[in-house]
């Protein structure tokens, strides 16, 4: 099962340097936000990833095009410029970067990789992490024979679910319910999407789908953060400095 | 005899620089101090390294690893992506550039490379942020005739501040003393030499090696320190760098022959 990762239109200012990067290239603990997504999937057996790049797509391309040095000691000599390579530490993922534009809408992302696909496969923000069951996830699309299942998640962070009786009313009023689910910002798609070629955005697809009774949601009680403010992201890192991160079992 | 040195800590301290570049990689003259510290040895006849990588690592790999191509006239064969070194690099450096984590405490860093030693009998270490003058002829003299597991280069770094003289009875100023250099505390500089047998002193590597590994050398009298007058200098302000950037371009950087 291949995954794709959304990598294309955001630019994140999440960064204590300069530069401006691609959101998915922001660093938690020495490695990419990208590649704790990449591990979190790895880790349920899913190691080919298509990642849809826009916006300073390079950066993303340099860092895979260097992974296999990065993660392992070297020796350089520099009377020829020979490298030697001592202990090998990389991963066994197949890495697609495709340049999908910077401006494009998420579907025609999705939609521009189709003929890399092969059978059901997986959609996820570059931005997001999570420690969905991957496994169950998909599971329960399968068992839903939907065309597209969303997975719904907590809010997060200041956006509290509140609930007062104020005058003998109560806010919100019960029809409201007391759960506050959230789009978790990753799917799972089987091959029938592309059916839906002419739908313009990923909402009307989601609403196509619902009308035509095609549509599954998937609910993760578990860990979920969209690393959006610099607040998001100290809780990641301080996950993952005390290894505490439950998107990665195995370190 | 291979030289280690520790680049892996986070620069925290030059605030305008360390954000950006692991505290090693901070430039004098346009060349990161881990060269200007490589240059010292290399001076001596010193040109295999094993540096201890951490804190963005990957910039100081990306270093090494364009370096060739960066300190040589090049042409390019835009058709074929080949690149031709026209003319020879003059340095014939092995540097080893090993990954010893973002946290790991110094003992640990040192644990991690032990393979990179080989069965040599003793290495260098030093730190990745301080340049010196210091003899390492003489130090590695100094190392063999002491016969401890372990040689710490050792200064008294001068004064921040003019010292005054005071007569206790009176309260009157006796006279001044600029920055006595004297009356300081001996400080850890690294340019240190160590035996194998260092690695028995790490335990788990779960500390500084400054704390209780060098406690326990201390304690068993197998730690010696030289004793530098010359040149010393740390970069740990944006002072030391304006300090060492002046010396660099006045053409007479000490630490380099």
């Amino acid at each position: 099962m291949k995954c794709i990762i959304l990598a294309g239109g955001m630019q994140s200012t999440l960064t204590r340097d300069n530069e401006s990067i691609p959101k998915p290239m922001i660093d938690i603990g020495g490695k990419p936000l990208i590649w704790h997504i990449m591990k979190h999937f790895s880790e349920y057996g899913i190691n080919e990833f298509i990642v849809c790049g826009g916006y300073k797509i390079d950066v993303i391309k340099e860092y895979f095009m260097d992974f296999y040095v990065y993660e392992s000691d070297i020796t350089v000599d520099l009377s020829d410029n020979s490298v030697t390579i001592h202990s090998n530490k990389t991963e066994n993922w197949r890495v697609s970067v495709i340049d999908t534009g910077i401006d494009t809408e998420v579907l025609g992302r999705v939609f521009a990789v189709k003929d890399m696909l092969d059978g059901d496969f997986i959609v996820t923000y570059g931005d997001c992490i999570s420690d969905v069951d991957v496994d169950a996830l998909v599971s329960s699309h399968k068992e839903s024979s939907a065309v597209g299942t969303l997975m719904l998640t907590r809010s997060t962070g200041r956006k509290k679910f509140i609930q007062y009786d104020v005058g003998g009313s109560r806010y919100p009023d019960e029809q409201a319910g007391s759960e506050a689910w959230i789009s978790g910002d990753c799917y799972v798609f089987s091959e029938a999407v592309f059916e839906y070629e002419k739908v313009s955005s990923l909402d009307s697809l989601f609403s196509k789908l619902h009308d035509n009774g095609k549509l599954s949601m998937y609910r993760h009680e578990g860990y979920w953060n969209a690393v959006e403010t610099m607040r998001d992201l100290v809780e990641a890192e301080n996950l993952w400095e005390s290894n505490a991160q439950t998107w990665i079992k195995n370190r | 005899m291979k030289v280690v040195i520790l680049a892996g800590g986070k620069g925290t301290r030059i605030s305008e620089e360390s954000v950006i570049k692991p505290k090693p990689m901070v430039e004098i003259g346009g060349i990161p101090i881990l060269w200007h510290i490589m240059k010292t040895y290399s001076d001596y006849g010193f040109n295999e390294f094993v540096v201890c990588c951490g804190y963005k690592g990957q910039m100081i790999k990306d270093y090494f690893l364009k370096y060739y191509v960066n300190s040589s006239d090049v042409e390019f064969k835009l058709d074929s992506n080949e690149t031709k070194v026209i003319g020879k690099n003059k340095l014939d450096w092995k540097v080893t550039l090993a990954n010893t984590g973002l946290r790991t405490l110094t003992a640990g860093r040192i644990l991690r490379i032990r393979d990179y030693i080989g069965d040599d009998e003793e290495f260098m270490l030093t730190y990745g942020d301080g340049v010196s003058d210091v003899d390492i002829n003489a130090l590695i003299d100094f190392h063999h005739s002491h016969n401890t597991v372990g040689t710490i280069t050792t200064t008294q770094p001068p004064g921040r501040f003019g010292a005054i003289k005071i007569d206790e009875g009176s309260g009157k100023i006796l006279g001044f003393k600029e920055k006595a250099r004297a009356d300081s505390a001996w400080v850890n500089i690294g340019f240190m030499v160590f035996n194998r047998k260092v690695f028995d002193y790490l335990g788990d590597g779960s500390e500084m090696l400054e704390a209780s590994p060098f406690e326990r050398m201390a304690a068993e009298g197998e730690l010696s320190a030289y004793k530098h007058e010359g040149f010393w200098s740390p970069m740990d302000t944006i002072h030391d760098r304006d300090y060492l950037e002046k010396l660099w371009e006045s053409g007479d950087a000490p630490w380099v022959k």
